[in-house]
């Protein structure tokens, strides 16, 4: 308890720096991820084909290496990132919107072929075949896979650790620096404070999905 | 997997559509190539003599990114084995019919899968080496990712299992099996084909996780990039990284496709055609497991079903 006074400030200002890379990182990621997803599924072969290849490229690098081709690869073609915290959410939301786009295309296929054809047989515009069949099915079949692409990016903040970003990570390792006798204390506490972090978020996903679930 | 059920074919208009969105399309991606390959030359980073380093063996550049491939390849491969030894077992103790043990394992495996990577192995470097225990970088690397991953294939196993239908397992009871034989006779059988896809995407996670390794000082293939970018200097930074980066994918990639091969001669196998049949009449929602419709995401926290 004595630790998590003394280092108080240091904790508090890097649990809202990890809250604040998720938030900003995780909005970044939704917005890409769901352009992504829109390129897949369309019909011109040439955005399918750029939206695959991103995925697949981006998804089979280390979130570690997208970091330090953020931080000293972009510069090289002309974007310079002003502050590390920037930076770090560019490399998450770059990296997890292929995650979520993985987890939304899951979603529209988890609906169906089926659903879809009868929605046309009916004489449904396209427009109200995702309004009133596709969407109302898919959003509620993607929220345990978008649950677990969050719980996946609060843990992958803590890379930012790696690149002067003092998160939760970095505040460990920095009390360990100037106060090695009670650093595990500190680690237990930041442990706890990740623990709250996902098992709250896992806690929420189940209650949203409990609560737009239908009988079927 | 066909996506493309959204729509009907396109007709005579959709085509001409399609086609200008292509040539809008073609043109905003040329755009940002060529915008991207003018910055690069104008800072000089497309001389060839910048790139030639990256395969000349008497700089000593291959040598070295080949051996912290080796040392990726080492970690992974020994997290790998420990991980899918350990992960079955918890598993088993997720499944008990002990409430105990399922409250127990079920508390250490929530504890493993929701803390980073990253702090797990930055507490196993300074609560080890407090408790006096001393480990080498390559084993401290591994014990993180073995603590992490076993939670994960635990869930992976838990979850495959889970979706074979329970009137197998009465079956089995009611025929006179022990839990022990249900599990290795009739479960398992049937719930690792369905698991393979998850379990190859796991592991391809895995060795991404190797570097983070880099942060804490193994020197892996990451850290093989930034000591010879020391070394050499930031000139050749930029192709050091790229090339780094190359190798991962290059590695995953194949990784993915030989597991592809093997997924699909599984799927071929004839007794695999009674059981896939089955995933269609579960939830529509959401498959249990069933893999086509399962997103490889990096930590699969099953939420749970709900019970009807």
């Amino acid at each position: 308890m004595q630790v998590l006074i003394d280092n108080a400030r240091l904790l508090a200002s890097a649990f809202a720096m990890t809250a604040r890379l998720a938030t900003a990182a995780g909005l970044f990621a939704a917005v890409l991820g769901v352009l992504l997803t829109i390129a897949r599924l369309s019909p011109v072969a040439l955005l399918q084909r750029g939206g695959a290849v991103y995925v697949e490229i981006v998804r089979n690098t280390p979130i570690t290496v997208v970091f330090f081709l953020v931080v000293f690869v972009l510069p090289q073609v002309g974007l310079v990132i002003p502050t590390y915290s920037l930076a770090a959410i560019v490399a998450l939301g770059l990296y997890m919107a292929t995650f979520v786009s993985e987890a939304v295309r899951s979603g529209v296929n988890a609906v169906g072929r089926d659903q879809a054809e009868a929605a046309r047989a009916l004489g449904c515009s396209f427009a109200d075949e995702m309004r009133f069949v596709i969407l109302p099915q898919a959003l509620r079949a993607v929220i345990p896979p978008l649950t677990n692409v969050w719980i996946t990016l609060v843990r992958n903040t803590s890379v930012a650790a790696g690149f002067g970003v003092v998160e939760l990570t970095a505040a460990g390792r920095r009390i360990n620096f100037v106060d090695p006798e009670h650093v595990v204390p500190a680690l237990v506490w930041i442990v706890v404070a990740y623990l709250v972090i996902a098992l709250g978020s896992a806690g929420a996903g189940r209650a949203l999905e409990k609560k737009l679930a239908v009988l079927r | 997997m066909n996506s493309n059920f959204l729509y009907d074919p396109l007709g005579p208009n959709g085509r001409r559509h399609a086609r200008y969105m292509t040539a809008v399309g073609a043109l905003v991606g040329l755009a940002i190539v060529a915008s991207i390959l003018a910055q690069l030359a104008s800072r000089g980073q497309l001389d060839p003599k910048r790139w030639e380093i990256l395969f000349d063996i008497k700089t000593g550049v291959p040598q070295v990114l080949w051996q912290g491939f080796l040392s990726t390849l080492r970690a992974a491969a020994i997290a790998m084995v420990l991980a899918l030894s350990i992960g079955p077992v918890l598993a088993i103790g997720r499944l008990s019919p002990n409430r105990m043990v399922r409250l127990v394992t079920g508390a250490v495996v929530e504890l493993c899968r929701g803390v980073p990577l990253l702090l797990l192995m930055l507490f196993a470097a300074l609560a080890l080496s407090r408790l006096g225990v001393d480990f080498s970088l390559l084993w401290l690397v591994v014990l993180a990712l073995v603590t992490y991953n076993s939670a994960v294939f635990c869930e992976i196993f838990r979850g495959g299992i889970e979706s074979i239908d329970a009137g197998q397992t009465e079956a089995g009871l009611a025929m006179g099996l022990s839990r022990g034989q249900v599990l290795r006779g009739i479960l398992l059988p049937q719930a690792v084909p369905r698991m393979l896809p998850i379990l190859v995407s796991q592991m391809v996670i895995l060795l991404k996780d190797t570097s983070l390794g880099f942060i804490v000082g193994y020197s892996e293939l990451l850290r093989a990039g930034r000591s010879l970018i020391d070394f050499y200097g930031n000139r050749h930074a930029l192709q050091i990284y790229l090339a780094v980066a190359g190798i991962y994918v290059a590695t995953n990639l194949t990784i993915s496709f030989l597991a592809r091969g093997i997924t699909a001669r599984h799927a071929a196998h004839p007794r695999r055609s009674v059981l896939s049949a089955s995933p269609a009449h579960t939830d529509a929602y959401r498959p249990p497991i069933d893999p086509s419709s399962i997103t490889p995401s990096e930590s699969p926290w099953n939420v749970k079903e709900p019970t009807k």
